[in-house]
């Protein structure tokens, strides 16, 4: 049971975003609308009218999700603690991997995330978190540079 | 129990090695390592088929692998871009440079993101001519009957274009020009991709799809569709049986035609694309490697590096005194 | 019958050891590589230039096809499993199949999936065999009309997946047909949404979208729920008697729409599942029973997705004209080989063709030999502590979602949508509606675009083409039909939900 006009949190962000969203296709819909030509679809329809009808909806749909009451029965219920420790260093970490990748190359970057993930996500000791690291670099490496023959950034370092 | 000692000297242990390798790369004779050849389109297509034709050739003869890198999106520009601006000009990335990235984009545009003189190029590989065509049961029976018929109707006239402002878009604007048609009285419709008009020809949806003859062969082949006329200046070997458009008295000259082309970034070394340079004429000479691009119905048309560089900047002016008739040159 | 004949020879040269090694090795990769998410079946095939220069045309294409098929195969199990979907087609099987698994049924998800698969893929290279060019020729007819009336009626399943409320749905299907729309404009080739920000011209792939929305978020909730493993053992691997019937309608119907819908060039495997997913909540006596573990949530996707994929040879043999990305490069492979695809292609090389379609059997058979009884072997899925897998999955997504367009760029955007899944599932707001849009939206545009110029103009053309009328009728219709069981559904949870708290 849950008292009575309990704010919607998710509805209002998820609906201020929208609003927003809607404002700027909008706004994109006016540029591109300078740009249609007769040749194409006679000009009736241009690379605004989608930009313009999906702006409109986000606005309209927007507006309702930000006054709506709540759907029945959703508890979130957030992480706390070490789990919530846990969550945030892991995906910490693969910010951090995408940030530093195209500096340290595929090899290191992803020996040095794979290790931290390992340990952050297993709470594996080091000495295996750093094997576990490696092992998966490697096996990805086989995959995909090897196998597959796609490219993996090469970094400044030239790995 | 000392595990920060080993994490430290494992990350040691990998910095150290990286910089030995890469000091190690730079001392020796090129190629010492695999080379990126950049395809700013998807697997499969015409660009990227010439790549791995050339990717497998080099290969051999460098004994190094060429890694093909698609990276499509964007009209291909965000891919040239990645090869020509955003890698080392090391001559370890490679771009296979076709025209709707280069003598198209900056003829449309006055401030293109990518200008002729960010390239380097080795030499051309490929040239494809354009071709008109139509379906296998249309009532025209030559071109010059064809444009007849579009003069007197010009609203009639539903074509398929890849892009608004491709190839396509620029050989018909050449063709109606020079037959006294208005294009905006005709309707243009926008493909993604030459399969798609290809469809779209065969199934009767549009009466008029201008392609390279590469883009159109298969669909000739299953006899659904028939070329009328070829934008080349002579005709072509394997369509023995198919008119210029200049023959039949319709279009003069070839100002839009598909084509590819090694290029590397600007600041690339000159002996290195000196390399590259005579590895291609050595290519384009090969009989196995002409014998699978003929497989591939790709017309090999080999220009050095400087015959190439003239022949995209006469292309350029071309196509900006086209697109500022057209209208679309922003 | 002539036709037999030919077949005759093609099973012959199809079951030469070679061959069929090949056949074997292409399911086995494919499998392995639709169970990695971001991985799919395009990745695979781009195996296959490098071996040009050593196997000869029948093996390689033998090959590819066995990967292109066995990909279908493998992002089932992932998305049973784990409620990860393998690539984009796996999606709705997610919706139903991962609750069975929750229900301890997960072996009979992967049966039925396997069932439904191996039905609906011999089903379809039945009728290639048969019937192959004269479809084709069909397919032909639909012109940009049509498949805007086509995209409209896909459109209407918005409303059946958006669950609890209608207007949530609706604002995750309007959210995502915006990112659709990032990129350059079909009709001027503009750049859209970019906002001066150049690497977004490419505009957002649908593969990093998915592997964020679906994989990576999944990893977090699982880290959050502490999860072990799979809770539930698999007991029965083997589908019963019962469950079959239960499932074979769903089974054929989805072949039905599955294999019609994939014969139309452009219609990908990613769409017919959703309606195939959407029409037997429609048919069922209990649609409320979707989404909590119905049999025919996983049976009429699979089969779905198998009949398309099936379908999708018929007019790349018959036209040269490829329906989706992976079928694209298969034709790029026959090209290379000089075998041109079209009527011609059964006349000038029959050899060729008709060991490829024999092999296309074997395919299905030995993926059902693969599927079913090693299901056990994919169990050891299950046991892997989430230790192991969480980042494995992790390091995993990271990476296909570069090997896409080589581009760091997309890896950020499953970063982004990892952690704004994790958010949005959460809170409960139904992610499929975005994803449907995401790939609706550009096909409804464009095709809008193009039927548009082809009538100067005249909104009439619709009407005048008798084929998109009644496509555009239907897609009212169902959107009617939607909202009624929807409003029915609901009411009916909750009804049940009354009765359980009233217990």
């Amino acid at each position: 049971m849950k008292p009575a006009g309990r704010r919607c949190l998710d509805g209002r962000v998820v609906g201020a975003v929208l609003l927003v969203l809607g404002a700027l296709g909008i706004r994109e819909a006016r540029r591109l609308s300078l740009l249609r030509e007769s040749l194409v679809a006679g000009a009736i329809v241009g690379d605004d009218t989608f930009p313009m009808m999906v702006g409109a909806a986000l606005l309209v749909l927007g507006g309702y999700l930000l006054l709506a009451p709540p759907p029945p029965s959703t508890r979130v219920a957030w992480p706390s603690g070490p789990l919530r420790r846990r969550m945030l260093t892991s995906a910490a970490t693969l910010i951090a991997y995408w940030l530093l990748v195209p500096w340290l190359g595929y090899t290191a970057g992803t020996g040095i995330a794979s290790t931290a993930l390992y340990r952050g996500m297993g709470g594996y000791r080091w000495p295996v978190a750093v094997l576990l690291g490696a092992l998966s670099t490697g096996i990805l490496y086989l995959v995909f540079r090897v196998w597959l023959l796609e490219p993996l950034p090469i970094g400044l370092l030239g790995a | 129990m000392i595990p920060f000692r080993i994490v430290r000297s494992s990350v040691g242990l990998l910095c150290a090695l990286s910089l030995v390798l890469s000091a190690g790369a730079a001392r020796a004779d090129y190629p010492d390592r695999p080379i990126e050849i950049v395809v700013p389109f998807v697997a499969g297509g015409g660009t990227d088929l010439v790549a791995r034709l050339v990717a497998d050739y080099m290969g051999k003869k460098w004994t190094q692998p060429m890694l093909v890198v698609n990276k499509p999106g964007g009209g291909g520009v965000p891919g040239a871009r990645s090869a020509l601006k955003e890698s080392r000009p090391d001559g370890y990335t490679m771009l296979i440079d076709i025209h709707t990235i280069s003598s198209m984009l900056v003829g449309a545009q006055k401030t293109p993101p990518l200008t002729i003189a960010d390239r380097k190029y080795a030499g051309r590989i490929v040239r494809d001519p354009m071709v008109f065509a139509v379906k296998a049961d249309a009532p025209w029976k030559t071109f010059k009957e064809f444009s007849e018929w579009v003069k007197g109707h010009p609203a009639e006239l539903v074509w398929a274009s890849t892009g608004p402002a491709g190839p396509s878009r620029y050989t018909a604007f050449d063709w109606m020009t020079q037959i006294g048609v208005d294009p905006t009285k005709t309707r243009m419709v926008i493909t993604p991709g030459a399969a798609d008009a290809m469809a779209k020809l065969a199934g009767g949806h549009v009466v008029l799809a201008i392609h390279s003859v590469a883009e159109v062969q298969t669909m000739r082949d299953a006899g659904k569709i028939k070329v009328l006329a070829v934008l080349s200046p002579s005709r072509l070997k394997g369509l023995p049986d198919v008119p210029t458009a200049e023959e039949e008295g319709v279009v003069k000259g070839v100002r839009v035609q598909w084509w590819a082309a090694a290029a590397f970034p600007a600041a690339t070394p000159d002996p290195i694309v000196k390399k590259w340079e005579a590895a291609l004429s050595e290519m384009t000479k090969d009989p196995q490697f002409l014998a699978s691009a003929q497989r591939l119905n790709m017309n090999i048309d080999y220009l050095n590096a400087a015959d190439t560089r003239a022949f995209v900047d006469k292309e350029v002016a071309g196509y900006t005194e086209m697109a500022t008739a057209i209208g679309i040159r922003r | 019958m002539d036709v037999l004949g030919h077949l005759a020879g093609g099973f012959a040269a199809a079951l030469t050891p070679t061959n069929l090694l090949m056949a074997f090795v292409g399911s086995l990769l494919g499998t392995l590589v639709g169970v990695l998410p971001g991985l799919g079946p395009t990745a695979a095939i781009a195996i296959l230039f490098p071996l040009t220069s050593v196997l000869n045309p029948a093996a390689a294409i033998i090959m590819l096809s066995g990967i292109y098929y066995g990909a279908m195969y493998g992002g089932s199990t992932t998305a049973i499993l784990l409620n990860i979907p393998g690539e984009v087609a796996s999606v709705p099987t997610c919706l139903d199949g991962y609750p069975m698994a929750q229900q301890g049924r997960g072996g009979v998800a992967l049966g039925i999936a396997a069932i439904g698969s191996f039905v609906a893929g011999t089903f379809g290279v039945l009728v290639l065999t048969f019937f192959a060019p004269a479809l084709a020729d069909q397919a032909l007819r639909f012109g940009p009309p049509e498949y805007f009336g086509l995209m409209l009626l896909a459109f209407t399943v918005v409303v059946s997946l958006s669950g609890a409320s209608l207007a949530r749905g609706l604002a995750m299907a309007m959210a995502g047909y915006l990112l659709a729309l990032i990129g350059l404009g079909p009709a001027t080739a503009e750049p859209r949404f970019i906002f001066g920000f150049q690497p977004l011209m490419s505009g957002v792939d649908l593969i990093p979208l998915v592997v964020g929305l679906f994989a990576v978020s999944e990893v977090f909730l699982g880290l959050e729920e502490a999860r072990v493993a799979i809770a539930q053992k698999i007991h029965d691997v083997f589908p019963r008697w019962a469950d079959l019937k239960e499932a074979m309608p769903a089974i054929l119907r989805g072949t039905g729409i599955g294999f019609i819908l994939g014969l139309l060039p452009g219609c990908a495997p990613g769409v017919t599942v959703f309606l195939a997913y959407d029409a037997e909540k429609k048919l069922a006596r209990r649609p409320e029973r979707f989404g909590r573990g119905a049999i025919e949530g996983v049976a009429a996707p699979e089969s779905a997705n198998n009949a398309t994929s099936s379908a999708g040879f018929i007019p790349l043999l018959a036209l040269g004209i490829p329906a989706s990305a992976p079928l694209a490069l298969l034709l790029g492979g026959l090209t290379v080989y000089g075998l041109q695809p079209g009527p011609l292609l059964f006349q000038k090389n029959p050899q060729f063709v008709w060991t490829i379609i024999a092999s296309l059997y074997i395919g299905n058979v030995i993926l059902l030999i693969l599927n079913l009884p090693l299901v056990g072997m994919w169990v050891w899925l299950t046991r892997v502590p989430f230790g192991i897998l969480g980042p494995a999955i992790l390091l995993l997504s990271f990476v296909g979602a570069y090997s896409v367009r080589n581009s760091m760029l997309d890896v950020a955007v499953s970063l982004v949508f990892g952690f704004l899944g994790y958010w949005l599932r959460k809170y409960q707001w139904p992610l499929a509606p975005l994803l449907l849009a995401f790939i609706l939206g550009p096909l409804l545009e464009n095709n809008l675009i193009q039927s548009l110029s082809m009538s100067g103009g005249s909104p009439l053309i619709f009407v005048h083409r008798g084929l998109s009328l009644a496509l555009i009728v239907g897609a009212v219709v169902l959107l009617a039909t939607s909202l009624i069981i929807v409003r029915y559904t609901s009411r009916r949870v909750r009804e049940a939900t009354a009765e359980e708290m009233a217990l």
